[in-house]
């Protein structure tokens, strides 16, 4: 028989027949497929907006600081580790960065606040940008100016507070000495969760050889460098460490942290969520397909004598098989489909209260489409089976 | 020319340990065009062999050649061909789908048989008008009569042009006048070439057939020729 239509036609005749119980035994797929669309689509999109907030630092940035381990001495950096990693051909951008607190006071207002003491290549390295004035520049780095760059929660505690919208151009005290404000840095604005960890900044920024004479400070507490393009995090640890053995000598310990493998450590935990809470849909798919078996085999055993009718009128066991696959087949299909409408809408739903942008993972739909159409072959061909196995007469007889 | 030969054939059902001869060594022959009446009372064994004449169910020991092919020796595709193609039933309980309306309910034959849509439709609504159904194509069994109901089974067993029609109590579910149209057409049919096997305990309706076959516990008593 090569009546596709036909047989596809008293399939969804049969469904039809019994809605009720059609839909009841759709649930159970339309469920899983529910929760693989959400769930895949959900976490693609959280794992997309936290990876583009990760490299938002500048995924090529790295930073390099002395430790101490129980089998090796403390030895700080200094200015000449700075130059040796600026000439180092791998390495794009450096920027030493020197933290001490002091008092800050504009007129009577009076703040204690880290003062971060970085070069100019500082901000570039770190993605940063101006909302007023400008950066501080290598000349002014150069010639130990006393010039700042101020951070949000500066900006509101000795200023806006005090009726002064415009900071750049005043003077701020940090310790005993006068600093001109030549900028204000932008806020860092995140759109996953991880922005939930980056709070207001209290700092100021001064050029890193201004903190040096004028505060008398000379530890670095790291090194932040960019890698150039292309250059791997695994190859570039592999040769600091044995360049800074060189030059620091063998008992010696420097850390390094590569932004670019915080992101792949993140990505293949993500990854991993992904994948346990989609085994979890599969399993309620699964769940869903037995509900497709018990069904089917009742409808087997209700339409006997049907089955009987068709086989005295010149149906094979091959025709019978594959009616009743067509209806386990058409029910999973179905199913999916409400599934992932259903799906899709809680996504989108859910995606636009936590403010992301709407994202439905098309691998998701394939994948739950592929899945059901297989559950329902699975779960169909044995009550199909059996359908087809009935022999004329008894199933004639069948009361 | 026999269009029905049987050798010896037996059906015995086994109840448990128990065994029970539905049908013991039945020899017939049923030529070409033949009109017969298969008689007996209840649990006689006549359902039994119009069953295993129909290719419902198959004989525990005998030899079964329908149209000269040993039917014991086919395949389910090749006994539901012989079913689609050759063998046209009608049932006491008229054995329609429910869901399908008449049209569809004659159609089955003709989808199982690969017939396109179009020739389907037109066949099936020649059928019924041929039994006089005409405007009843679209309604559900349940919307029809006893009556009615039997005569779209009997466009549904018409539908291939088969060489035999097999009825089991055909009437045995009808008021007599009901049953009698049933015969008629039944009577028309034998006329015109289809050989007519009908089950059935009442005399008046074996009285249309050729031949009475007389069964009783599984065995062919005595075959009655009517005259007419």
């Amino acid at each position: 028989m090569n009546d596709f239509w036909e047989e596809l036609v008293q399939s969804l005749g049969n469904l039809k027949g019994n809605k009720t119980r059609s839909f009841l035994t759709m649930l159970g797929v339309v469920v899983g497929v529910m929760a693989i669309i959400g769930i895949i689509s959900i976490g693609e999109a959280g794992k997309l907006s936290i990876k583009k907030d990760l490299e938002s630092f500048g995924s090529n940035l790295a930073a390099i600081w002395a430790d101490k381990r129980e089998d090796t001495v403390y030895k700080p950096l200094n200015n000449y580790d700075v130059e040796f990693l600026r000439s180092l051909p791998f390495i794009k951008d450096v920027s030493p960065t020197l933290s001490l607190y002091r008092e800050v006071r504009r007129s009577d207002k009076r703040l204690d606040c880290p003062i971060m003491g970085v070069s100019p290549s500082y901000f570039g390295l770190n993605n940063r940008h101006i909302e007023k004035g400008r950066f501080f520049s290598s000349f002014e780095n150069n010639n130990f100016r006393r010039v700042c760059v101020i951070t949000e929660g500066i900006k509101k505690e000795l200023f806006e507070r005090h009726g002064i919208d415009d900071p750049v151009g005043h003077v701020v005290k940090i310790g005993d000495f006068p600093f001109f404000v030549i900028g204000v840095m932008k806020k860092i604005e995140l759109q996953s969760f991880l922005s939930s960890f980056v709070g207001e900044e209290k700092e100021i920024y001064v050029p890193e050889r201004t903190v040096k004479t004028t505060f008398g400070i000379s530890r670095i507490n790291y090194i932040l460098f960019g890698l150039k393009e292309g250059v791997k995090p695994t190859a570039a640890r592999k040769s600091l460490t044995s360049m800074f053995r060189l030059r620091k000598g063998r008992n010696t310990y420097y850390g390094m942290q590569f932004v670019e493998n915080q992101i792949n450590a993140f990505s293949s935990v993500m990854n991993t969520v992904t994948m346990i809470i989609t085994l979890i849909g599969a399993l309620s798919l699964f769940v869903g397909g037995v509900g497709i078996m018990n069904i089917m085999f009742i409808s087997v055993t209700e339409r006997t004598r049907e089955i009987g009718i068709r086989k005295s009128l010149g149906a094979t066991q091959v025709t019978i098989l594959r009616q009743f696959l067509n209806e386990a087949v058409i029910l999973s299909l179905l199913g999916a489909f409400a599934g992932i409408a259903i799906g899709s809408l809680v996504t989108l739903a859910v995606e636009g209260l936590i403010k992301w942008k709407p994202y439905i993972s098309p691998g998701a739909i394939v994948l739950s489409v592929f899945f059901s159409l297989i559950i329902g072959v699975v779960f169909g061909i044995i009550p199909a089976k059996k359908a087809s196995a009935l022999h004329p007469i008894d199933a004639l007889r069948y009361e | 020319m026999n269009l029905i030969v049987l050798k010896k054939i037996s059906k015995i059902y086994k109840m448990g340990k128990v065994e029970v001869p539905a049908l013991v060594d039945a020899d017939l022959q049923i030529k070409k065009g033949e009109y017969l009446a298969i008689m007996g009372p209840s649990g006689s064994g006549k359902s039994t062999l119009m069953n295993v004449l129909g290719c419902l169910d198959v004989p525990t020991s005998g030899e079964y050649y329908l149209d000269s092919k040993d039917v014991g020796k086919l395949n389910d595709v090749e006994m539901a061909s012989i079913r689609n193609q050759m063998i046209g039933f009608v049932f006491q309980t008229f054995n329609l789908l429910p869901r399908l309306n008449a049209r569809k309910n004659v159609e089955l034959p003709l989808i199982y048989a690969g017939v396109k849509r179009q020739e389907r439709h037109i066949r099936a609504d020649k059928l019924l008008e041929s039994v006089g159904l005409s405007g009843r194509a679209e309604h559900l069994p349940s919307e029809l009569s006893g009556g009615e109901r039997q005569r779209v089974a009997i466009a549904r067993s018409l539908a291939n042009d088969p060489h035999l029609i097999l009825a089991d109590e055909p009437t045995g579910n009808l008021d007599s006048k009901s049953g009698e149209e049933i015969m008629k057409i039944f009577d028309s049919l034998n006329k015109s070439g289809v050989t007519i096997i009908v089950v059935t305990h009442e005399n008046f309706i074996a009285e249309h057939a050729d031949k009475s076959i007389h069964i009783l516990d599984g065995r062919i008593e005595r075959i009655e020729v009517h005259k007419k």
